[in-house]
């Protein structure tokens, strides 16, 4: 068992029973808007005051390990990572390599991220300049430096163009292939279907569904969670989805 | 790179320094020709040389890291009412008699006054510190400290506590000494040691709130100790010399001017830069011919103001 979350209750916006993770692989937390998403992840990254036992990290009780065992196990990218100080992309890499003890040189760490995310012509080139989707980039990479067990990353492709979403979802599969659990909140149904290979659905905070893409998108799940009626069209390249919205009786 | 900056500095200190020196009431003197002008260059200008550079050290250290850990470019000891707070402690026990102008629990004094202002500014304005809430918190708490300060050396029984009203609110280097001196250094020196040991955590400040909360520091602790650190290096300042304002905001901004944004190499050029700035303010107040000397913090805000102003114009914009 990686990842254990037993009575996890976070204020008024998440109370999730039970849920496990027997192996590394990658999953898509999805949910509407306010569905508790980002306090999920939030909650799993030790960022937020939590229960003792609510949530056991292979054999650590999270609430009790200590911020450097965190740093090192579990990486995170908020949803609204920023950097506002006109530092250079290779600054902010290596700032990024704080508290981060390494098997690698921390310039070999850089370098890796670098080619996998493409920044090599962006490094030294200040952060505030570059575009939205460009600075996303950078702290996807940030985000990717260390090995940790778990690495969670709040709606990473937010601002990116579709082929650096669909390369970023590649990388993010490549990970939880080399043995990394990757949770990830995604807002695009679509694309979580085709690459995460389970899906948690939130809704009001509550964990509604866990399990393949197949049982979590299905009509009933949809319709109440999204309001939307969906058809999915599929083949062997990938999965898209026509939606409709529903209205409110037929939602109820 | 590094290295050559040091270097320049050096010279450009020296000189300064050499010419500081040399500048006297009534004419300029490159070396001390006789016993009398050896002992005015030794016992009086030197350690008002050592005090302003110091002051400007510790406040240029301390706004660069107020303005780094608030995410807030305004931020800065007077602004902050850090300086007030500062100032009112010490001037309590000053002037009811409760300790000697030069004890060296003053700057303990001032340390605890700084830290309370720091509470009701964090109470005010702790949720947002990136925002203007926060500097019109502070600007409410030195506003109150300024009148605190009034109404305490109005009530002090010694007779002519009210005539230094100006000192405190405006900063002096004038008429002080080695005791002074001896005041601040251990502040500066303590300070800078605490802020040197944090400097991860300083450094780390470029990244948003939740990013760095992951990224592995105890958050409340050393964020206590940095606090304390500038609150440190304020109350050396302000029991030393009273309240200067703007050399804070200005040595920052001046260093980022030169293309320094690291937080961890910001805050050791302003600390730098803020020394050396003082110094020339407090050469210009002695050059200046005026009937009475002016006060320092007077000259540092008739340059500053207009750097606040223009500031604030860009922020507004942006």
């Amino acid at each position: 068992m990686i990842l254990t979350v037993n009575q996890l209750t976070i204020a008024e916006r998440l109370d999730i029973k039970h849920c496990a993770i027997q192996k590394p692989q990658f999953i898509g937390v999805i949910g509407a808007n306010g569905a508790g998403k980002s306090t999920f992840l939030a909650a799993l990254a030790g960022l937020l005051p939590i229960a003792p036992h609510s949530i056991r990290l292979q054999q650590h009780d999270l609430a009790l390990m200590t911020v450097q065992q965190r740093r090192q196990q579990i990486s995170y990218l908020p949803q609204f990572a920023s950097v506002s100080t006109p530092v250079s992309v290779l600054q902010v890499l290596q700032q990024g390599l704080v508290n981060l003890t390494l098997a690698e040189q921390g310039r070999a760490a850089i370098e890796r991220v670098c080619d996998e995310f493409n920044l090599v012509s962006l490094l030294s080139r200040s952060i505030t300049e570059l575009s939205g989707g460009e600075q996303r980039r950078v702290h996807v990479a940030r985000a990717c430096l260390g090995h940790a067990t778990l690495a969670l990353f709040d709606e990473p492709g937010s601002g990116l163009d579709i082929g650096y979403q669909l390369e970023l979802m590649d990388h993010l599969k490549a990970r939880s292939d080399q043995g990394q659990l990757v949770i990830a909140a995604l807002h695009d149904l679509a694309l979580a279907a085709q690459y995460c290979d389970q899906l948690m659905l939130l809704h009001q905070g509550q964990l509604v569904a866990y399990g393949t893409a197949n049982e979590v998108l299905s009509d009933r799940h949809l319709a109440n969670t999204f309001g939307i009626k969906a058809t999915w069209l599929c083949n062997d390249d990938g999965v898209a989805l026509l939606a409709q919205r529903l209205t409110i009786n037929q939602n109820s | 790179m590094r290295s050559s900056w040091l270097w320049g500095y050096l010279a450009i200190s020296c000189v300064l320094g050499w010419l500081y020196l040399g500048i006297g009431h009534y004419h300029f003197a490159w070396w001390p020709v006789d016993v009398l002008q050896q002992q005015i260059w030794l016992e009086i200008r030197l350690p008002r040389l050592l005090l302003a550079w110091l002051n400007g050290c510790a406040l240029g250290a301390a706004g660069a890291t107020l303005q780094v850990l608030l995410r807030n470019p305004l931020a800065e000891p007077g602004l902050t009412g850090v300086a007030g707070g500062a100032a009112v402690a010490t001037v309590v026990v000053l002037y009811f008699g409760w300790l000697g102008a030069v004890s060296l629990w003053l700057p303990i004094i001032g340390l605890l006054g700084g830290a309370a202002s720091l509470l009701v500014l964090w109470a005010i304005a702790g949720r947002d510190p990136s925002g203007t809430h926060l500097i019109l918190a502070g600007v409410a708490v030195a506003a109150a400290a300024g009148a605190v300060l009034a109404v305490i050396l109005n009530l002090a029984p010694n007779p002519f506590a009210f005539q230094e009203l100006s000192l405190w609110l405006m900063g002096s280097v004038a008429n002080r000494g080695w005791p002074q001196v001896s005041l601040i250094a251990p502040c500066v020196v303590i300070g800078a040691a605490i802020l040197w040991s944090q400097r991860a955590f300083i450094g780390a400040h470029i990244f948003d709130q939740a990013t760095l909360l992951s990224l592995g520091f105890r958050y409340a602790s050393s964020m206590w100790l940095v606090l304390m650190a500038v609150t440190l290096l304020v109350a050396g300042s302000v029991v030393s010399a009273g309240i200067i304002g703007f050399i804070g905001l200005i040595a920052p901004h001046l260093v980022r001017l030169l293309g320094v944004q690291q937080p961890a190499r910001l805050l050791w050029y302003s600390a730098m830069s803020g020394g050396l700035l003082l110094v020339v303010v407090d050469a210009l107040v002695k050059w200046l011919p005026t009937r009475v000397e002016l006060h320092l913090g007077v000259v540092a805000a008739i340059i500053g103001a207009p750097v606040l102003i223009l500031l604030l114009q860009r922020t507004a914009k942006s």
